[in-house]
């Protein structure tokens, strides 16, 4: 085949319809920025079907043409380890996008091109993206890009896409690449290796006969229809070959389950002919050889075509310097662990800063709705404005600015890069109560939201790491506690609302430790498997970046606060409200019943009053709700602090939080570790949950009486 | 590339997970773990200078490579056999 193949894909020219368009690459080479620079503001969050692995998707339009860009998860190469790099690959050979865009870090040259090797050897129809173009200059690197597009028969851009560079080239290239694909040239191993692969594809082809799809890109291109049509679920042959050499599980149960039972024996005992020859050849094992020779070819192609200086770029002398004092085998830890503080003291200090002018806004509106409903002759009305909604929402609405900053900081630090740091010197002590380094980053999000934590242990490579942390997750309280956390210990420990805040954190992270090591003893028995991750390079977080991303996780809160929330602290109020004729909120209402009946199970916690188990049940849906149902049933911010220093004594208050910060998750978190995990680790997890919380407070409120006498 | 394994042999081969700061070249992978190939195609194959960056003896180990810098846990660091080709260029 040679790269003047280049013809339109014929079924596809009669609709000029918008492109599929995926963005791949490994992590940590700009790639988010790259898709902002892309899309601006044109995206959308979804989730991957089956999984909750986070799918973004996003538009753009050049010269009229319409293009949705897929942003696949980071991944090194195409052998995939961890779900979501399963995502990837899958995203890749089954859907079919038009065009794959592979974003390069031009510093980083030789790993990078390891990925974008295998997708030539894929056959992808692909654009080469050579990010951070700046830093790879000051580290002396010098590329001819026309001159690497002809040789590899691909589009090359350069960019430095936090810059906004080479975007509106970018945008040429992909939307040229996606309405005429072309096929990258492909590329052969030394002899020694090439000669066995050759051998397998012929086998496969052989051994396989139903599977010849005409999924070549170019139909009228007699050229090269020799090596691209035939494929097996997409994947093209010469691909899968390698792939049965680096010992790819999914590739050899792909095999199997294609081979014919009559084919099946001589296709076994060739392959493992082969198998010995190499391992005869090279004296390693062949997925070794494969990897080295692919290694050997990428290195050759970039001493050709990158001139790069051997210099050490200034960021890395700095990462060098900076990773001596934040890896330090002492200092690393304790470094680490003030950072954690800091950002917490930051979270509470600088978004209560915020909370008195809310609140304000609140009470006003919610005095003005009834005044002015009561005007009208409207009373009802009045009530469910005021005391139901305005109540309800703004009494959580409160927490924006915490939440905000809570989710800019970990933004920031995860941007910067420190964050994989933190998993570096957290690893050690996270063995040692059986949990994975990187198990402590779903952690520390968690702390945000348990819904992301959760997703977020998808890069554990172990289903059983995976599983244990997932279940820990929901014990890091996220922000939607925090409302009932301020709440209370601004009205019950007002002189020393950090401290206690700060117990409560600690109860959470106490329990999970205590929680994956029983486990780890029990279900999950076991090693943990070891910690491979990179540390990449420090970069200052690009500030548009950070906003987007902090400002898109707190827009999520907004819209729950404008719909679930907002539906239930209306059903709350309605329940509340009904039977007619009953005084709005009172023990004869529909929901003062239901709490009545639930009510005696807390009451050796210390709050056995109905409004408190029914502000717990509610909570399920999303746990602001609690402070929400709260709000309503004792009718808006105002009233709400007097009437529960009536009702809470600080002991059953510290009970009650305890109870709050532990028990079952939210609706949506339980859906995560469903779609996770399924459902038997959904039910362990409600289970257990709901044990510990009511075990932690029922030994806080009974011991605390003791003590207090 | 393979010119590595033909270099005189004085200093010895040992477990990257046994060894101090300093610059080696990996002589060998030894597969019996799952991530054997998640090491190679993050560039840590035979022939490849790596640094060894910390001088912790527990706990995982930092790898410098071609501007990279890797974590490695030391379970998976006692399955790269390395011989050492420089001393430390940088402790952390």
């Amino acid at each position: 085949m040679n790269s003047g193949s280049l013809a339109v894909h014929g079924k596809k020219l009669e609709k000029r319809q918008a492109k599929t368009v995926a963005l791949i690459g490994n992590p940590n080479v700009g790639k988010t920025s790259v898709f902002n620079a892309l899309t601006g503001s044109h995206q959308k969050v979804g989730n991957w079907p089956g999984v909750t692995v986070e799918k973004k998707e996003g538009r753009f339009a050049y010269a009229g043409q319409n293009i949705n860009l897929v942003d696949l998860p980071g991944l090194y190469s195409l052998s995939p380890f961890s779900l979501d790099e399963q995502i990837a690959r899958r995203f890749i050979s089954r859907e079919n996008p038009d065009a794959v865009v592979v974003i390069v870090d031009a510093s980083n040259l030789e790993r990078n091109m390891y990925l974008v090797f295998e997708l030539i050897e894929m056959g992808v129809n692909l654009v080469m993206d050579l990010n951070f173009m700046d830093e790879a200059k000051e580290r002396g690197l010098q590329v001819n890009s026309r001159e690497l597009s002809q040789v590899l028969g691909i589009p090359v851009v350069e960019t430095v896409a936090y810059r906004q560079e080479g975007i509106d080239t970018l945008k040429e290239a992909i939307s040229q690449a996606a309405y005429n694909p072309r096929i990258p040239k492909k590329f052969s191993f030394p002899d020694r290796l090439e000669n066995h692969v050759v051998h397998i594809e012929t086998l496969i082809r052989e051994a396989i006969p139903g599977n010849r799809k005409e999924t070549s890109l170019c139909p009228e291109c007699s050229a090269c229809s020799g090596s691209t049509e035939f494929s097996i679920n997409g994947f093209p042959v010469r691909w899968l070959a390698t792939k049965l050499l680096e010992n790819d599980p999914d590739i050899h149960d792909l095999i199997r389950t294609h081979l014919p039972d009559e084919k099946r024996d001589h296709f076994n005992k060739e392959l493992a002919n082969i198998f010995s020859a190499i391992r005869h050849d090279y004296q390693e094992e062949p997925e070794v050889v494969v990897a080295e020779e692919r290694y050997a070819v990428i290195h050759g192609f970039v001493k050709e075509f990158f001139h790069q200086k051997a210099t050490i770029s200034r960021r890395m002398k700095l990462t060098d310097r900076l990773d001596r004092v934040s890896c330090h085998r002492y200092l690393g830890l304790p470094l680490f662990l003030v950072f954690m503080w800091l950002t917490f003291q930051a979270t509470f200090l600088l978004g209560g800063f915020f909370v008195g002018y809310i609140e304000g806004a609140f009470e006003w509106l919610s005095e003005g709705a009834i005044t002015l409903f009561g005007r009208l002759g409207w009373e009802w009305l009045g009530s469910l404005v005021g005391e139901g909604v305005l109540g309800g929402i703004g009494s959580i609405l409160v927490f924006l600015p915490n939440i905000f900053i809570l989710f800019l900081i970990i933004s920031v630090l995860e941007d910067s890069g420190y964050l994989s740091r933190g998993a570096f010197v957290m690893d050690r002590l996270m063995h040692a109560i059986g949990l994975h380094g990187k198990s402590f980053i779903p952690m520390l999000l968690g702390f945000g939201c348990s819904v992301p934590g959760v997703l977020a242990c998808r890069t554990l490579e172990s289903d059983r790491d995976r599983k244990l942390t997932l279940l820990v997750v929901p014990l890091m309280s996220c922000t939607a506690r925090l409302p009932i956390f301020i709440l209370f210990t601004s009205l019950f420990f007002a002189r020393n609302q950090g401290t206690v805040l700060f117990s409560l954190y600690l109860i959470g992270i106490v329990s999970a430790i205590f929680v994956a090591w029983i486990l780890r003893k029990t279900l999950f028995k076991g090693d943990v498997s070891p910690l491979i991750m990179e540390l990449p390079i420090y970069r200052i977080p690009s500030v548009k970046n950070v906003l987007g991303e902090s400002w898109r996780k707190s827009a999520l809160f907004l819209r729950k606060a404008g719909t679930i929330i907002f539906l239930v602290v209306i059903a709350v109020w309605l329940l509340a409200s009904l039977p007619a004729g009953v005084e709005y909120a009172s023990s004869e209402s529909l929901m003062g019943r239901m709490g009545e009946f639930f009510a005696p199970l807390f009451r050796p916690l210390g709050f056995g009053f109905w409004q408190a188990s029914v502000s717990l049940i509610f909570g399920t849906v999303a746990k602001e709700v609690v402070v929400g149902t709260l709000g309503a049933l004792f009718g808006g911010e105002g009233y709400l602090g007097n009437a529960l220093l009536r009702y809470f004594t600080p002991l059953s208050a510290f009970s009650f939080m305890v109870f709050s910060l532990l028990y079952i998750p939210c609706v949506a978190t339980l859906g995560a570790i469903k779609r996770e995990a399924g459902w038997k680790w959904t039910g362990f997890a409600f289970l257990y949950l709901f044990v510990l919380a009511y075990v932690l407070s029922l030994a806080v409120y009974q011991i605390g009486r003791l003590l207090v006498g | 590339m393979h010119s590595g394994r033909k270099t005189v042999e004085h200093t010895p081969i040992l477990p990257l997970s046994l060894t101090g700061p300093g610059t080696y070249e990996v002589t060998e992978i030894r597969s019996g773990s799952e991530l054997t190939r998640k090491l190679l195609c993050l560039g840590i194959q035979p022939g490849q200078h790596i640094d060894l960056l910390n001088e912790d003896c527990r706990g995982p180990l930092m790898i410098g490579l071609a501007g990279n810098r890797l974590a490695l846990g030391r379970g998976l660091a006692h399955n790269i056999m390395v011989r050492q080709v420089r001393d430390a260029r940088c402790m952390v």
